[in-house]
């Protein structure tokens, strides 16, 4: 057992687990945050691949999170912040990031229909107007507290 | 004439009426101030109010419209995160309350579903910055250890720092300040 050739062997023979996990960390960002509540129809979209959204899946930078008919969903996101959606919804996360320590406080989306009720987080706290939602119609900002959001096509 | 008025009066209640429900708009259902297309000031800032996406003057907004618009989207709120605080003596470790807020950290893990637990250092400002990042981590961790002993149970346990960035009481750089030397608990 105490062979130095298959120390050396089994040493070489882990590296490429190693490798494919330095990999997978590297590919798969830290999450944002997770999906906190679901009815009905609600969907997750990441990497061109739609799942039915499940509780404590986690969310994260490009996601793409909707509803259909009936459906509704609750998410919470790292800094506190919640969202939750109505049937027939959409919404794109293009940009999250919550690092206070590295003055990184970034929150970018997009709803592109139905409506959001959003309550800020930390984010809002320390940054008042980062959390910043655009519309087919225009820009939204949240600056502190509670928003209600609805988006006509 | 008094009829006359009053049919015009329909006719232009049904048309704003109308013009108002086919367009995006956002509200405030309680405390909060939001801006248009990067204005500043906040244009929103009174509970109950709403501005149609595109224009420039606040409305209110009708507990029948609200209703309409976002009782399905409320409802669909999930239980809001809670934050505990817990203070650090000047050595570094936790003060005598600290045992009791852990008992709440616990039974508030205890009640969710799939609880995800944040472990927050933070420090005042005095010190460089970088080295409160550290001294942040090392209280957040001095913690972590303390919920795990005590039986933490949780789906994500993630432990971090905000050094000198999110102070509780605003005060200038190098300043003692003990309020803002604390660990928080985000249970999500």
């Amino acid at each position: 057992m105490n062979d130095p050739h298959l120390k050396l062997l089994r040493c070489v023979a882990g590296l490429p687990a190693l490798w494919l996990a330095t990999a997978a960390a590297t590919d798969l960002p830290e999450p944002s945050g997770h999906v906190a509540r679901v009815e009905g129809a609600a969907y997750v979209s990441s990497r061109g691949y739609t799942n039915a959204a499940r509780v404590g899946q986690a969310i994260i930078p490009g996601v793409t999170l909707s509803t259909g008919e009936g459906g509704a969903l609750g998410v919470i996101l790292s800094d506190g912040s919640v969202l939750s959606f109505g049937p027939h919804s959409e919404l794109v996360l293009d940009d999250y990031r919550f690092a206070p320590a590295e003055d990184q406080l970034r929150f970018d989306a997009r709803l592109q229909r139905g409506t959001l009720n959003l309550l800020g987080g930390d984010i809002a706290r320390l940054a008042p107007g980062a959390i910043a939602v655009d519309t087919p119609d225009g820009r939204v900002r949240l600056h502190g507290g509670q928003m209600l959001l609805k988006v006509v096509e | 004439m008094r009829a006359g008025w009053r049919g015009w009066a329909v006719v232009l209640l049904a048309a704003a009426l109308a013009g108002c429900s086919g367009r995006s708009y956002v509200m405030l259902p309680g405390a909060g101030s939001v801006a248009l297309d990067d204005q500043e000031p906040p244009q929103l800032k009174h509970v109950g109010q709403g501005i149609t996406l595109g224009d420039a003057r606040p409305f209110s907004v009708s507990a029948l419209r609200r209703e309409r618009d976002f009782e399905r989207t409320l409802a669909a709120q999930p239980a809001l995160p809670e934050r505990h605080m817990l203070q650090l003596r000047a050595d570094g470790q936790p003060d005598a309350a600290a045992e009791a807020v852990v008992q709440q950290v616990l039974e508030a893990v205890r009640r969710r579903d799939y609880p995800v637990v944040t472990v927050i250092g933070h420090t005042d400002t005095l010190g460089a910055e970088a080295a409160n990042v550290r001294v942040g981590l090392r209280r957040a961790q001095a913690v972590a250890e303390l919920l795990k002993a005590r039986g933490l149970e949780t789906m994500e346990l993630r432990v971090t720092s905000h050094g000198e960035r999110n102070l509780l009481v605003a005060t200038p750089d190098a300043t003692a300040e003990p309020r803002n030397r604390r660990v928080e608990v985000l249970i999500r």
